[in-house]
């Protein structure tokens, strides 16, 4: 890649930086240099597949794209046994003592709920947590919208169930 | 836990409670591409080297008993005719393999596929490697211990495999047995494992 080139694709990922660390979070919530290193693959793919991207699409979408397919591609060829820890052992045990630590448990339950769903459900909710529209979803997954819509459905109320399990 | 906003306030509130991550920078990105291009220069070599690493001891082993026994018309044209059989696999094989790792997304102009496409040609790609590589096994393993045992029984035992057949198909057994063992256990860590696990991903893409 040249210079210009190298530049503007540096300032649009910049932009829209935080995609890759949400894909990274949401599919390796336990390891932190495996996420690291999907961290670094998705960079290095992005990089890659850029000078081929045609602005068909928004460039957010075109990152979920890459970012999506380069982390599932990860769990397949990863060797590396799950670890198995908390993800955030502080958070998790903390008392509910006062309003900021019980949204911090919130989420924290809430991303301990992704963590379990199958890949292709955790990107539909990543997704759809991200204000992606159903056509996106459908667009970066490959399935269609109304399958994207019934499986939504389905997954909100896994997660609920889940979340109300752990009460 | 009873979600008091529901998951979209939840994460909203994550959100917004986030700090901005550190911006990549142009030395970040050299420090990935180089890091990078040694990591898949890496696994590629390891699997192209343990699929041709037999072959390559072939070829000597039939090259330094050619060259060994120069005048020897039997045993030269064993060799030959063994090297014959294994070059059409060995260039089969290497075509297979630069089609394998040359991804559809790396072709210039090529768009970037959705993650159904994505999944959907990495299984085929895997698989019809696979298809290949058991036909591959099912021709030149067993021609490639034909070879050696008729080789070594004509260098090493007195009258050959023609005086000696029994000891040389007990010998061309266990080295078949031998080779169908690490062959299985190979093709169940690199391909039945991995299309496996495509399997369930586009079953999950397709039942929805």
């Amino acid at each position: 890649m040249h210079a210009e080139p190298e530049t503007s694709f540096l300032a649009n990922l910049n932009q829209n930086i935080r995609i890759v660390h949400r894909v990274c979070h949401t599919y390796f919530p336990r390891d932190a240099m495996e996420r690291e290193d999907v961290f670094q693959d998705i960079m290095y793919q992005l990089w890659k597949s850029y000078p081929h991207f045609h602005w068909e699409s928004k460039f957010s979408t075109w990152m979920y794209k890459v970012a999506l397919n380069t982390a599932i591609t990860h769990i397949r060829r990863s060797t590396r046994a799950p670890r198995n820890t908390e993800l955030t052992e502080s958070v998790a045990h903390a008392p509910d003592i006062n309003e900021q630590v019980s949204r911090e448990e919130e989420l924290h339950r809430l991303h301990e709920a992704i963590a379990a769903l199958t890949d292709i459900d955790k990107a539909i909710i990543l997704l759809h947590l991200e204000d992606q529209n159903y056509d996106e979803i459908a667009s970066i997954t490959g399935l269609t919208r109304t399958n994207v819509s019934v499986r939504l459905v389905r997954i909100k109320r896994a997660l609920k169930d889940d979340l109300q399990g752990n009460q | 836990m009873a979600l008091s906003n529901g998951i979209e306030n939840v994460w909203q509130e994550g959100k917004a409670r986030e700090a901005d991550p550190a911006p990549f920078t142009e030395k970040d990105l050299q420090a990935t591409i180089s890091s990078r291009v040694r990591k898949e220069f890496k696994t590629v070599s390891q699997f192209v080297w343990a699929a041709i690493v037999y072959q390559i001891i072939l070829y000597s082993f039939l090259t330094r008993t050619f060259i060994r026994h120069w005048g020897d018309m039997q045993i030269m044209l064993l060799c030959l005719a063994g090297g014959a059989c294994y070059i059409p696999l060995t260039v089969a094989l290497l075509r297979r393999v630069k089609t394998l790792y040359l991804r559809p997304s790396e072709a210039p102009g090529s768009p970037v596929l959705d993650v159904f496409h994505k999944v959907e040609g990495e299984y085929a790609r895997l698989a019809d490697f696979f298809q290949f590589k058991k036909r591959m096994d099912w021709i030149g393993v067993p021609v490639s211990c034909a070879i050696i045992v008729v080789v070594t029984f004509t260098l090493f035992v007195e009258g050959g495999v023609e005086r000696n057949p029994l000891a040389g198909l007990a010998f061309f057994t266990l080295w078949l047995g031998m080779s169908l063992i690490a062959i299985h256990a190979e093709n169940r860590k690199r391909f039945i494992l991995p299309l496996r696990n495509l399997e369930q991903v586009l079953d999950d893409l397709k039942n929805s």
